[in-house]
């Protein structure tokens, strides 16, 4: 027989075979698998984390836009004679981030709500056929007259602006307080 | 001792592949050989050795494989590669000492031996033992074989630095204890004999003096 003295009978091709790394990555099948449901465990518990402290921060967002970012100081969007009976004009209101719509139903009567779906935020259209706004997105379907939800996947009416005709313009001033 | 035991014997070997057509057959490896038959020598003999795998302790070609793919359960049976993790790196065909692994291009994966491990782990012998008519392939109790053969069944193999257990036995000589392997012990004899390839090459040897 050779001499194997030398020879280290625990020497393998990646040294160590309990370093660090190792424990992640096992050989044996059982601890393997206890790897894989460990990750999982993992990956489920950090997740749900993650979904609660979002749900969080876009509730302060909400919070701190409505006390902090709104101003609710009037300002004229149309003239009168701008939108014809069954027309609408879009607008921004109050920053360059809120797209609404200000719709005509009738010769004098004027409604704007916020563009947003209240579903998923998909930007609503007119459907003056129907006297209807449409959201594309998931057949959402509101009111023209009050933004009521009719049909489809929302359930919150849309954000109405309070309009008001003088001076033969078309005046928004602030949102309308959602009465549940 | 009536624990089962896998017995390979390459001198018995006679290159009829029913071991290798009986793996392709077996219904779980869709027709797909998780065997081969290698040749010791193909310029001057004809002899054949089966490859099956030889169950490592600490497989070799589970330390190497870089995407965590070859298991070893806990009755020592190392596994093919797992279908969702295997890359084709080739890594394991290159680091097994015994040259178990062989990669597949068509299913971009590699294939080895698991010993039949739906069949064994519930009694059965695995399908290259049972056909192989020469039993160079043997599956059955160590108390069993000594009464057949004067063989020494030998699972401990030194390759270079690394030693190697196996699961799985090399009949071999009658006082054998261990096989030791050197690389040197297969490289060509180049004092005996000029290495045309080494000329083709261009490559210095002692021989061709450049």
């Amino acid at each position: 027989m050779a001499d194997n003295s030398h020879r280290d009978p625990k020497r393998t091709p990646n040294g160590d075979s309990e370093s660090r790394w190792r424990q992640d990555f096992p050989i044996q099948s059982g601890e393997d698998s206890y790897a894989t449901r460990r990750e999982f465990t993992k990956f489920l518990g950090l997740t749900s984390v993650a979904f609660v402290f979002g749900t969080f921060v876009a509730a302060a967002r909400k919070i701190w836009k409505h006390w902090v970012g709104t101003s609710s100081e009037a300002r004229s969007v149309a003239g009168l004679s701008e939108i014809d009976i069954g027309g609408y004009k879009l607008f921004r209101y109050p920053t360059q981030d809120d797209p609404c719509i200000l719709l005509r139903l009738g010769t004098n009567e004027f409604t704007a709500f916020n563009q947003n779906c209240s579903h998923l935020a998909c930007p609503v259209h007119f459907d003056s056929q129907a006297g209807q706004l449409l959201c594309p997105c998931h057949v959402g379907v509101f009111s023209a007259e009050d933004g009521r939800a009719l049909a489809g996947p929302p359930r919150r009416r849309l954000e109405v602006l309070n309009v008001e005709v003088h001076d033969a313009q078309v005046w928004v001033e602030g949102f309308e307080e959602t009465s549940t | 001792m009536d624990e089962f035991e896998f017995f390979i014997d390459p001198s018995r070997c006679i290159g009829c592949e029913a071991c290798k057509h009986a793996c392709m057959e077996c219904d779980t490896h869709r027709g797909r050989s998780m065997i081969h038959l290698e040749f010791v020598d193909r310029a001057i003999s004809t002899q054949t050795s089966p490859v099956v795998c030889m169950h490592c302790e600490d497989p070799t070609c589970a330390q190497v494989c870089p995407a965590d793919a070859i298991k070893q359960t806990e009755d020592g049976i190392v596994q093919t590669s797992t279908k969702a993790r295997c890359i084709g790196c080739s890594n394991c065909v290159l680091a097994c000492p015994f040259g178990v692994p062989q990669y597949v291009t068509d299913i971009d994966q590699i294939v080895k031996c698991d010993m039949c491990y739906d069949r064994t782990s519930i009694g059965k012998k695995p399908m290259c033992a049972t056909v192989c008519p020469s039993q160079a392939l043997y599956y059955g109790t160590r108390d069993e074989l000594v009464k057949m053969r004067r063989e020494t069944p030998v699972n401990d193999f030194v390759f270079g630095q690394q030693r190697v257990r196996t699961k799985v036995n090399l009949m071999s000589a009658p006082d054998a204890q261990e096989l030791d392997f050197d690389i040197m012990n297969f490289m060509p004899d180049t004092e005996a004999e000029p290495d045309i390839y080494a000329d083709d090459l261009g490559v210095w040897t002692e021989s061709n003096g450049r």
